[in-house]
C-alpha cells in the first residue's frame, strides 16, 4: 500500500505514466508561447536599440546586445520624463484617467457585485446572465452605441434638453476628457465586476449573520467583515481592469478623438504606422512593459498563491 | 425625506438601494446595445436619430446593405472565418497545456504555466506592438496579414481554455482516473476515456468563450492586417465610426452580436446538461485566475 | 500679385535661364513650377545650411540638392533618375494579364468606382481597392516591403524620392500609356521631381487653402489681407481643423510669416512655425485631420485648412442637387501671399504581379471622359487634362459659382509654391515639430 502511494507520490496521476507523455502534452502551447510571446520582446528591444535604414527610414533591427544603439531610447525616456517632453502630458494624463475610471469602475461595480452576489435572490442567474453579456458583445458595437447616444442630435442630448438641464446641444464627441473617462469606465467595468462577484459570493451569509447577532450595525458589518475579505478581489479587479486601460487608444480615437485627450496608447499606435517613428514605437511599449512589472508581478503571486489553495466548499 | 431613507436603509427588508444600483447598472450596460441594434434598421443614413424602420442597411440598399455591400460581407467573413480558426487550433493546445500542468508538477511545468499567465494578463496592445514588430522586421516570410491576425488570435486566447479546463480539474478531482488507473487502465486509455469525456463540458466552454472573444477583436487584427480584405468585423465598426458611420456599421455589428449570442447559449445548454453545477466551476476558475 | 522681381532674389529671367539650362518645356500659358525656394535658396530672414547650390547626383540619380543618400528634388533643382539595370521598365507591346487581380493601394474616395467597374469589363480582371488612412501609414506599408499592390495612387512628391532610390517603384513604359501625351498638360510632362516621367504620373492637382462655412461665421476671410491670418485671429473654438500631417500645417504657418520655402531646414524657422500652430490648437482646440468633406457639410468644423479638391469630394456626400451655398473656398495665394500648389502622383509597384494591366489602368484613368467622370462625379479633385479649362467647369455648372475658387489653374502653379523631399535629419525636425504640436508641448 505505502508502495503503491509512493509510485504515486511525484504526480496525482497514476503509476506507469510514460515520461514524455506531459512535456509533450505541454510542448505545443509552451512553444507558442516562446515563439510568439517572448521572441517578440526581444525583437522589441531589437527595433528600440537597432539601427534606421538610410533610403526609407525603416528601423533595422540590431540582435547583437553589444552593438545597440541608445539614441531612440534616451529620446523617449527623456520626453517622458521631463514635463516639456513629448510624451509626458499624455503620460500623466493616462495616468489620471485610468486612475479616475478605475474608481469609477470600483464604485459601481462594487455594489452591483454585492447586489447579485447577496440580495438578487431568485433573480441572480438572470442578473448574472445579463451582466456577462458584455463579454460576448463586441467593444466596438457598444462604443459605437454610445457614439450614437452622444450625437449632438442623439438621445442623450434630446433628453438633457427636454429635461430643461442645457439649452445647446452639448458637445459630448468634442474632445472632452468626461467622455472619455465615461466611456473607459464602461468599456471595462464587466472586469472589476467579476472578481468582486466571486469574492463577495464566497462570504457565507451565516458570518454576516453572526455578526448583526453579536450586535454590530449594517455599516459596522459591511467595513468589519465584508470588506476585508474582498481586499484581494478589490486589487485584483483594478488590476484586471485597470491594466488594459493603459494600452487603450481607440477609445480616445472614438470617444474623444482630439491633441488634448491623447493617450500614450495612441502615440505608440501612431509611431507604428510611419517607418520613421517605428522605433520610437517600440521604444515606448518597451517602457509601457516595464512600467507594468510591478502589477503583473503581484498579480503572478496571487495567482500561484490562490491556485494551491482549494476554494472553501 | 426621513421616510426615504428609511425606506432604503430597512436592513431586513429587500435592499432596495442595491436593487437600484442592480437594476440600474443592467441598464446603463445593455441598454445602449439595444439602441445600436434597433438603430441598424433606420430608414435614414443617421446613427443618432430615428426616422422610421427598414431592412435597408440588412438586405435592400443597392450597395451599402450588408446582402449588396462586398466589403461588409467579406469582413464577417473574415471574422467568422479568424474566430473559428482560432477556436479549433487554440482550444486543443490550452486543454493540452492545461492537463499537463495540472498534473506534471515541475519547474519546467510551472515555469510554462508562469508564461501563460503573464500572457494572460499583458494588455493587447503590448502583444500586438511585439507581433507586429515580429512579422515586419524578423519573420518577414509569414508578415502582416491574415495568417499574422490568426497567430496573434490564437496567442490571446489560448489561456481561456487553459482556466477553464484547470478550474474543471481542480473539482473534478482525480478519484476516477486514479480509479480507473487502479484497474490496470494505461494512462493514455485514462486520458482518452476517463479525463477527456468528463472534461467535456469545460471544453465546450473555452470554445464558445473562444470563438465569441476573437470575434470582436480589435487590437491584435487591426494592427496585423495589410489590406482590405483582412478588414473584420470591428475594424469596419472601428474604419466607419471614425469618418461617417451609416447605419450599416450597425448592421454589421448587430450580426456579430447574433451570431456570438447563439454560440454562447448553446455552449451554455450544452454545459449545463453535462457538469453537476456552475458554482464550483466558476470559484476553481478564479481561484485559477488568482481572483 | 507676387512679384516675380522679388521672389527670393530671383528674377524672372534668371529662373527661365536654369529651366532652359535643366532642359525642362515651359508652356506658352506661364511657368508651371514657380520660382520657390529650394533648400539651395536663402529664405526671408534666414540663412541657408550648408546644402547651398551643392547638387545632389550620385547613383540614383542627377540634378537635386544633397543630404540624403539620392538626390532631393526642387522645382530649381530639377532630378532626372537612373533608371538601374536590376530595376528596368517592362517591355513593350506586351499583352494585358489574363484573369488578373489588379490591386491598387489608395486615399480614401480617391478613384471612381466606375472607372474600376469599366476596367474590369474592359479587360476581363478584377480590381481590388485598399485604402492607406494617410499618405505616411500608406508610404510606411510599402516601404516595410510586406505589400504586394501594383500601383499606389496619391503619392505625394515629397515622399517619391525614397521609393524609387529603394527600388520600390518600377519605370514606367510610356507606350502602354499614349494618354499621358495626349492629353496631360504640357508642363507636367516633365516635372522637377522626376524629368522625363520615369518613374512617376502625374494624377491629380490642387491648391491648399482655407474651407469655411460662411453661415457659421461671419469673417470675410478673402478679403484679408492676409488670408491665413484667420487662424490666429478669430478662429472658432472647437470648430477649427489643420490638416493632419508633418508638412502642411507648418507650412501654413510659415506661409502666414511671410516665409516663402515650406522646405526650410532651418530648425529656428521650424520651431517657429511649430509654436505658432501651437498657440492656434491652444487658443480653439483644433483637430488635425483631413475629414473635412464631412465634417465642413455637417457642421462639426466650421474653419478647415484644405486642400481644394475635398471641397470636391463634400459633394459626393451631399444630397444630388445641393450646391451647398454654406461653403466657401479661398486659396490665399490669390492674394499675394504665400501658399501651396501641388500634384500627387501614381506609381507602378515592383510587387505588381500584373504591370501590364497596370499601366493600362493609368492610360484608361487618363482617358479625357474617365478623367472628367473621375474628378466631378467621385475625387472632387481636378485632373491636370488639357482638355478641361476653369471656364468650361464653372460655366457648365460642374463647379457651382460661390466654389468657382477651386478650381486649379496653370497660373496658379507659377504663384504657388511646392512642398518638397526633405533630407532625413531635416524631415526628423518636421517630424518632432508635428509631434511636439499633437502633445501641445
Amino acid at each position: 500500500m505505502a508502495r503503491a502511494k509512493a509510485r504515486r507520490s511525484a504526480s496525482r496521476d497514476g503509476a506507469g505514466t510514460p515520461r514524455w507523455l506531459w512535456p509533450s502534452l505541454a510542448a505545443p502551447g509552451t512553444a507558442y508561447l516562446l515563439i510568439l510571446f517572448l521572441v517578440p520582446l526581444y525583437v522589441i528591444l531589437a527595433v528600440t536599440f537597432g539601427k534606421l535604414d538610410p533610403i526609407l527610414q525603416t528601423p533595422l533591427p540590431v540582435w547583437n546586445p553589444l552593438q545597440w544603439k541608445t539614441g531612440v531610447m534616451s529620446f523617449t525616456v527623456s520626453n517622458l520624463v521631463h514635463s516639456d517632453g513629448l510624451y509626458f502630458a499624455a503620460f500623466i494624463r493616462t495616468i489620471v484617467y485610468v486612475a479616475i475610471s478605475t474608481s469609477l469602475c470600483l464604485l459601481i461595480g462594487y455594489p452591483f457585485a454585492y447586489f447579485v452576489s447577496r440580495h438578487a435572490g431568485r433573480a441572480k442567474a438572470l442578473f448574472l446572465v445579463l451582466f456577462f453579456a458584455p463579454f460576448w458583445i463586441s467593444y466596438m458595437l457598444r462604443m459605437l452605441a454610445w457614439i450614437s447616444l452622444l450625437q449632438d442630435d442623439g438621445y442623450v442630448n434630446r433628453i438633457l434638453m427636454s429635461l430643461g438641464l442645457i439649452s445647446h446641444p452639448y458637445p459630448f464627441l468634442a474632445g472632452k476628457s468626461l467622455t472619455l473617462i465615461l466611456g473607459l469606465t464602461y468599456g471595462y467595468v464587466p472586469y472589476m465586476v467579476l472578481p468582486l462577484y466571486a469574492a463577495l459570493d464566497r462570504i457565507p451569509q451565516s458570518q454576516l449573520e453572526a455578526s448583526r447577532d453579536l450586535g454590530a450595525s449594517p455599516t459596522r458589518t459591511f467595513f468589519r467583515v465584508t470588506l476585508p475579505q474582498s481586499r484581494q478581489a478589490i486589487l485584483a479587479g483594478v488590476i484586471i481592469a485597470g491594466l488594459p486601460m493603459f494600452g487603450d487608444y481607440f477609445t480616445q480615437q472614438l470617444l474623444a478623438n482630439t491633441n488634448g485627450t491623447r493617450m500614450i496608447g495612441n502615440f505608440v499606435v501612431e509611431a507604428l504606422s510611419s517607418s520613421l517613428l517605428m522605433s520610437r514605437g517600440a521604444s515606448l511599449i518597451l517602457m509601457m512593459m516595464l512600467m507594468m512589472l510591478a502589477p503583473v508581478i503581484y498579480y503572478l503571486r496571487s495567482t500561484s498563491r490562490a491556485a494551491t489553495v482549494r476554494p472553501a466548499r | 425625506m426621513n421616510r426615504l431613507r428609511d425606506f432604503f436603509t430597512n436592513p431586513w427588508g429587500k435592499a432596495r438601494f442595491l436593487w437600484v444600483v442592480g437594476i440600474g447598472y443592467v441598464l446603463w450596460t445593455l441598454l445602449p446595445v439595444v439602441n445600436a441594434v434597433l438603430m441598424s434598421f433606420n430608414s435614414t443614413k443617421s446613427i443618432s436619430v430615428w426616422a422610421g424602420f427598414s431592412w435597408r442597411w440588412w438586405f435592400t440598399d443597392p450597395n451599402e446593405s450588408i446582402l449588396h455591400d462586398p466589403n461588409l460581407r467579406h469582413a464577417l467573413y473574415q471574422s467568422v472565418m479568424l474566430a473559428g480558426l482560432t477556436t479549433l487550433i487554440a482550444v486543443p493546445i490550452g486543454v493540452a497545456f492545461a492537463l499537463a500542468t495540472d498534473r506534471w508538477r515541475s519547474r519546467p511545468a510551472s515555469a510554462a504555466n508562469t508564461l501563460m499567465m503573464v500572457s494572460f494578463i499583458t494588455p493587447e496592445l503590448i502583444l500586438a506592438v511585439g507581433l507586429f514588430l515580429l512579422f515586419v522586421n524578423a519573420l518577414k516570410v509569414i508578415g502582416l496579414g491574415t495568417t499574422a491576425q490568426l497567430l496573434g488570435l490564437i496567442l490571446i486566447a489560448i489561456a481561456y481554455p487553459v482556466v477553464i479546463v484547470r478550474a474543471r480539474l481542480l473539482s473534478m478531482g482525480p478519484e476516477y482516473e486514479q480509479a480507473a488507473a487502479d484497474l490496470g487502465a494505461p494512462p493514455l486509455t485514462v486520458l482518452r476515456r476517463i479525463t477527456l469525456p468528463l472534461l467535456r463540458p469545460a471544453i465546450f466552454a473555452g470554445a464558445a468563450i473562444v470563438f465569441a472573444f476573437t470575434l470582436d477583436d480589435f487590437v491584435i487584427v487591426n494592427q496585423l492586417a495589410l489590406d482590405q480584405p483582412n478588414t473584420t468585423v470591428s475594424m469596419y465598426i472601428y474604419g466607419a465610426a471614425r469618418t461617417s458611420p451609416t447605419p450599416a456599421a450597425n448592421a454589421i455589428g448587430s450580426l456579430a452580436l447574433f451570431a456570438s449570442m447563439i454560440i454562447i447559449t448553446f455552449a451554455f445548454l450544452a454545459y449545463r446538461r453535462s457538469t453537476r453545477g456552475m458554482k464550483d466551476e466558476a470559484q476553481n476558475a478564479q481561484s485559477v485566475l488568482g481572483v | 500679385m507676387l512679384d516675380p522681381n522679388q521672389q527670393n532674389g530671383f528674377t524672372r529671367r534668371e529662373f527661365m535661364k536654369r529651366a532652359a539650362a535643366a532642359g525642362l518645356a515651359v508652356s506658352g500659358a506661364g511657368a508651371f513650377l514657380a520660382a520657390c525656394g529650394g533648400g539651395a535658396q536663402t529664405t526671408v530672414g534666414g540663412n541657408s545650411p550648408a546644402a547651398s547650390g551643392a547638387s545632389g547626383a550620385n547613383q540614383f540619380g542627377s540634378g537635386g540638392i544633397a543630404g540624403a543618400p539620392y538626390p532631393l528634388a526642387r522645382p530649381d533643382a530639377p532630378v532626372t533618375w537612373t533608371i538601374p539595370s536590376d530595376n528596368q521598365p517592362i517591355d513593350s507591346n506586351m499583352p494585358p494579364e489574363k484573369g488578373a487581380t489588379l490591386k491598387i493601394y489608395n486615399w480614401p474616395y480617391y478613384l471612381a468606382p466606375s472607372l474600376m467597374k469599366s476596367f474590369e469589363q474592359k479587360y476581363d480582371c478584377k480590381v481590388d481597392l485598399t485604402t492607406f488612412p494617410d499618405l505616411e501609414p500608406g508610404v510606411a506599408k510599402i516601404s516595410s516591403g510586406q505589400t504586394d499592390f501594383d500601383l499606389m495612387f496619391g503619392l505625394q512628391i515629397y515622399d517619391v524620392g525614397k521609393l524609387i532610390a529603394s527600388k520600390l517603384v518600377q519605370p514606367i513604359n510610356q507606350d502602354y500609356i499614349p494618354n499621358f501625351k495626349a492629353n496631360v498638360w504640357d508642363s507636367m510632362q516633365s516635372p522637377f521631381y522626376d524629368v522625363g516621367s520615369r518613374f512617376t504620373i502625374p494624377y491629380s492637382v490642387w491648391n491648399t487653402g482655407i474651407m469655411w462655412r460662411n453661415d457659421m461665421f461671419k469673417t470675410d476671410i478673402q478679403g484679408l489681407p492676409n488670408p491665413w491670418d484667420i487662424f490666429w485671429n478669430g478662429a472658432p473654438k472647437n470648430k477649427t481643423h489643420m490638416l493632419g500631417n508633418p508638412r502642411d500645417p507648418m507650412a501654413m504657418a510659415m506661409y502666414w510669416r511671410g516665409q516663402t520655402d515650406p522646405n526650410s531646414s532651418d530648425p529656428t524657422v521650424i520651431d517657429q512655425a511649430k509654436n505658432d500652430i501651437l498657440d492656434v490648437v491652444m487658443a480653439t482646440n483644433a483637430k488635425f485631420d483631413h475629414n473635412d468633406y464631412n465634417d465642413i457639410p455637417k457642421g462639426g468644423a466650421w474653419l478647415h485648412q484644405s486642400w481644394s479638391g475635398n471641397v470636391g469630394s463634400a459633394f459626393y456626400f451631399l444630397p444630388k442637387g445641393d450646391t451647398a451655398p454654406y461653403v466657401s473656398y479661398y486659396w490665399p495665394g490669390d492674394s499675394g501671399v504665400p501658399a501651396s500648389v501641388d500634384n500627387d502622383t501614381v506609381v507602378v509597384l515592383n510587387t505588381a504581379k500584373s504591370p501590364v494591366l497596370a499601366h493600362l489602368f493609368i492610360d484608361w484613368v487618363l482617358d479625357a471622359e474617365n478623367a472628367l467622370t473621375n474628378y466631378t462625379t467621385y475625387t472632387g479633385y481636378q485632373m491636370p487634362q488639357k482638355n478641361v479649362t476653369p471656364e468650361s467647369l464653372v460655366g457648365s455648372g460642374v463647379v457651382p459659382d460661390h466654389l468657382a475658387t477651386t478650381v486649379v489653374t496653370e497660373e496658379q502653379f507659377t504663384k504657388g509654391l511646392r512642398v518638397c523631399e526633405l533630407a532625413p535629419d531635416v524631415d526628423t525636425l518636421y517630424q518632432n515639430a508635428y509631434q511636439q504640436v499633437q502633445a501641445g508641448v
